[in-house]
């Protein structure tokens, strides 16, 4: 089976809209990952805010009790990856979101999610944005805008042709 | 979920279609998103290299798998642990 075939088998039919100038099934961003990829709910969910300093709910600063990941990815691993250089440094202790936070002002802030230790992707380097794209097109060759891709989790794969394996 | 390669939208159309994919494949045709995320070196690389990221829902990055193996079939299933997994902890 392709693995991509597997990823569309796990992340539920996608039904809903919102991508916008594609056919049907462009269009299915919103709640692609609802059936498959379980994923933390959106910001203000009353999760714990782990904030980068490694501070939790703005209190007392320091470790967030495993709540981290300390993952060596320097060297080959990191090859060819445009933050390598960042990723040769010692990311433990790093938690993924916004810069700070305030407890308080959840609509002003983004959620900081915690990212625990020992998973099998690499925790990104650095906050990076989502990107603005202006040549990136559906199948149906209309423009797509990356803010589709707000307000849910989502599994992005590069494949290197279509209809390759994997 | 979102499909990513430098194909032309009519061969990523065709893709979709023959492996029943129930999300939406991009054309990258400039590598915008692909250099973003470590899939290209250069805007003329002809191929995207394997590569996985998982976006939060504010699209920024949280994980990414950038040696993808597609001779392995674990990469399904590592995503998914991984997604748990964050989920869990928040």
């Amino acid at each position: 089976m392709l693995v991509a075939g597997a990823l569309a088998a796990c992340a539920g039919d996608g039904a809903s809209g919102g991508a916008g100038g594609g056919d049907a099934a462009d269009s299915a961003l919103a709640g692609s990952n609802d059936a498959g990829a379980p994923g933390p709910d959106v910001p203000g969910d009353g999760g714990p805010a782990v904030f980068a300093d490694g501070s939790l709910d703005g209190g007392a600063s320091g470790d967030t009790d495993g709540a981290t990941t300390h993952v060596d990815v320097a060297g080959d691993v990191a090859d060819g990856l445009p933050w390598a250089d960042a990723v040769a440094a010692d990311v433990s202790g790093r938690t993924h979101g916004g810069d700070t936070g305030d407890a308080t002002s959840a609509d002003a802030a983004p959620k900081t999610w915690v990212i625990p230790p020992g998973l099998h992707g690499q925790p990104a380097p650095e906050p990076l944005p989502l990107p603005v794209v202006t040549a990136v097109v559906d199948t149906s060759n209309q423009p797509v805008d990356t803010a589709v891709l707000l307000g849910q989790w989502t599994v992005m794969w590069f494949y290197p042709a279509a209809s390759t394996f994997g | 979920m979102v499909g990513v390669s430098f194909d032309h939208p009519a061969a990523n159309k065709l893709f979709r279609t023959n492996e029943g994919f129930q999300y939406p494949l991009w054309s990258d045709t400039k590598r915008e998103l692909a250099l973003a995320y470590g899939a290209a070196k250069t805007p003329s690389q002809p191929a995207a290299k394997r590569v996985t990221v998982i976006l939060d829902p504010s699209g920024t990055w949280a994980l990414v798998y950038p040696n993808v193996d597609a001779t392995l079939f674990d990469h399904v299933t590592h995503v998914l642990e991984d997604m748990a997994a964050i989920a869990a902890a928040n």
